[in-house]
């Protein structure tokens, strides 16, 4: 049985009180995690015993944080089943996406070009494509989202055939939907139909539930953050197959990643682990990561995903009692992973989440960063509950009382 | 936080006041939170040396906090009868003192202060 109770403990936040004398009911997990407490030691141990330059410090200390540093990579790598030379560390998926963009886009997308995203994608998956769209007078076509919330395949397939795109950007699992979007199938149907186009997946909303195989996917690029993750923030990645990364110029220039430089100009290292990542890295961020990956890793992703499976049939279940809340996306489990957003009838999303607090229900509302999907459904704002390994049904039951009161209070 | 959902707040959601349009209006100004869908449009109706507010009305939606805001805002105008550069002067602060509020949180100032700030556009 997956105890989420016992796995709580390991999580120092989750132990405070809000509001004076409510128990922290933490439901904003897709926004960021909560941190457990082997990964904040990881961090603090990083500062406080081995903190130093990496690389060229020839003295103890930079020695143990270039080792830190390259075991860290390592251990990140084996979480994706990827090579250490397909990881590019960034700060999150958003810097992850831009790197493809000033990177591979900058080289690759010439004028006339189509570059093809969804609707329901993350505004980080759709506004760096319109820049550089942009800036190369190329055009971005959009793969529409059905009435119940799923990517709409037989556009996809229409849109990869007819405009030929180079690139296709999705989301793997939606951050407002919750709709997880099968790879498999935009792999199969992209070499079927368009075996020219690269495939981008943001993982940023995957990557917390779901064991991630970046071999076995079969995509060119794979972005992820890892503090939604139980990582710390300001830390990311980005894996690219091999194949592409010894194509692409880096974009970031400066220390750590040049071969040589003379004032008459410069080369840049082979090495593809130091090519892309100029300047000092966050060695204690990673560090961070990698005692995340590790964690995630004993309770085992299987596991983690059938835990979110649970609380996602609970949820739905419960929320659909309520003759107030509709649902928004699917209402078929197997179709969603981390999340559930609604909307509750004649209250402002503002309100509920404001009213949920009040008991101690941390939640989320808002547009959550996909303005176009609002917009397509008309739906103003919507309220999220998002989950992690230390939610319990309980904190659903919590939650569904908090939102009794919201009824009181707005005598609806 | 409920404390945030008091009577005045309720009472001004429930029942705005001014709400409506002049089809004459001398200014109309809007403004809006795209990123949670709020929105106030609010008509201006001025005296003949176009200082002093003589009428006002207001269209909208959102969450009670911005809807109560321009409500409660829109009648105080009328009743000390300002003029467009006192309405400038009003702070988030005078609004929090109307609505009885205290410690709002960060993410719910856009809300409090969304019909002032269209009308500060004057």
């Amino acid at each position: 049985m997956f105890d989420s109770k016992q796995y709580a403990k390991d999580f120092p936040i989750l132990n405070r009180l809000v509001h004076g004398t409510k128990r922290l009911v933490y439901l904003d997990n897709a926004a960021t995690s909560q941190k457990p407490i082997q990964v904040i030691d990881a961090i603090s141990e990083y500062y406080k015993n081995h903190n130093a330059n990496v690389h060229r410090g020839i003295h103890q200390l930079g020695d143990e944080s270039t080792k830190a540093f390259h075991a860290a990579r390592r251990s990140i790598a084996d979480f994706f089943v990827a090579d250490p030379t397909e990881f590019i560390a960034v700060r999150n998926t958003t810097e992850a996406i831009n790197q493809v963009v000033y990177t591979w886009g900058e080289a690759n997308i010439k004028s006339g070009d189509t570059l093809l995203t969804t609707e329901m994608e993350h505004h980080s998956n759709i506004v760096p494509w319109q820049e550089l769209a942009h800036r190369k007078q190329a055009t971005v076509e959009y793969v529409k989202v059905t009435q119940e919330g799923l990517l709409d395949v037989s556009d996809l397939h229409h849109k990869l055939k007819t405009f030929q795109p180079k690139i296709f950007a999705l989301t793997h699992v939606s951050n407002t939907l919750g709709t997880l979007n099968s790879i498999e199938v935009a792999v199969h149907l992209i070499k079927e139909v368009s075996p020219q186009t690269k495939i981008l997946v943001d993982g940023a909303q995957a990557a917390p539930h779901i064991p991630i195989n970046f071999q076995q996917l079969d995509v060119d690029f794979y972005t992820v953050s890892a503090h939604k993750m139980l990582g710390p923030m300001g830390m990311g990645g980005l894996f690219v197959r091999k194949s592409l990364l010894s194509e692409m110029t880096p974009f970031l220039f400066g220390g750590g990643m040049i071969h040589e430089v003379n004032l008459n100009g410069t080369t840049f290292a082979e090495d593809l682990e130091e090519r892309f990542t100029a300047g000092t890295p966050d060695v204690a961020g990673l560090v961070g990561w990698a005692a995340a990956c590790e964690y995630l890793s004993k309770i085992g992703m299987r596991n983690l995903l059938y835990h979110d499976q649970q609380l996602v049939i609970y949820t739905l279940q419960e929320l659909q009692k309520i003759p107030q809340i509709h649902i928004v996306g699917s209402t078929v489990p197997e179709q969603r992973v981390g999340s559930v957003a609604f909307l509750y009838d004649g209250v402002h999303a503002h309100d509920v989440s404001q009213i949920l607090d009040s008991e101690g229900v941390a939640v989320r509302s808002g547009q959550h960063c996909t303005m176009p999907l609002h917009l397509k459904y008309d739906w103003g704002a919507t309220t999220r509950v998002s989950f992690q390994l230390y939610n319990t049904t309980e904190d659903i039951d919590v939650l569904v009382k908090a939102l009794q009161k919201v009824g009181q209070i707005f005598g609806k | 936080m409920t404390d945030l959902y008091q009577e005045i707040i309720l009472e001004e959601y429930k029942n705005p006041q001014n709400r409506g349009i002049i089809a004459d209006a001398d200014l109309i100004l809007a403004d809006q939170h795209l990123s949670c869908g709020d929105t106030v449009k609010i008509y201006v109706k001025l005296d003949s040396k176009k200082e002093k507010i003589i009428d006002l009305k207001w269209e909208g939606k959102g969450c009670a906090i911005s809807m109560a805001s321009v409500s409660i805002l829109s009648a105080a105008i009328l009743q000390r009868k300002m003029s467009l550069a006192e309405v400038k002067m009003f702070t988030q602060t005078d609004l929090e003192k109307m609505l009885g509020l205290e410690n709002i949180m960060e993410g719910r100032v856009g809300c409090l202060t969304l019909g002032l700030q269209a009308l500060q556009k004057s």
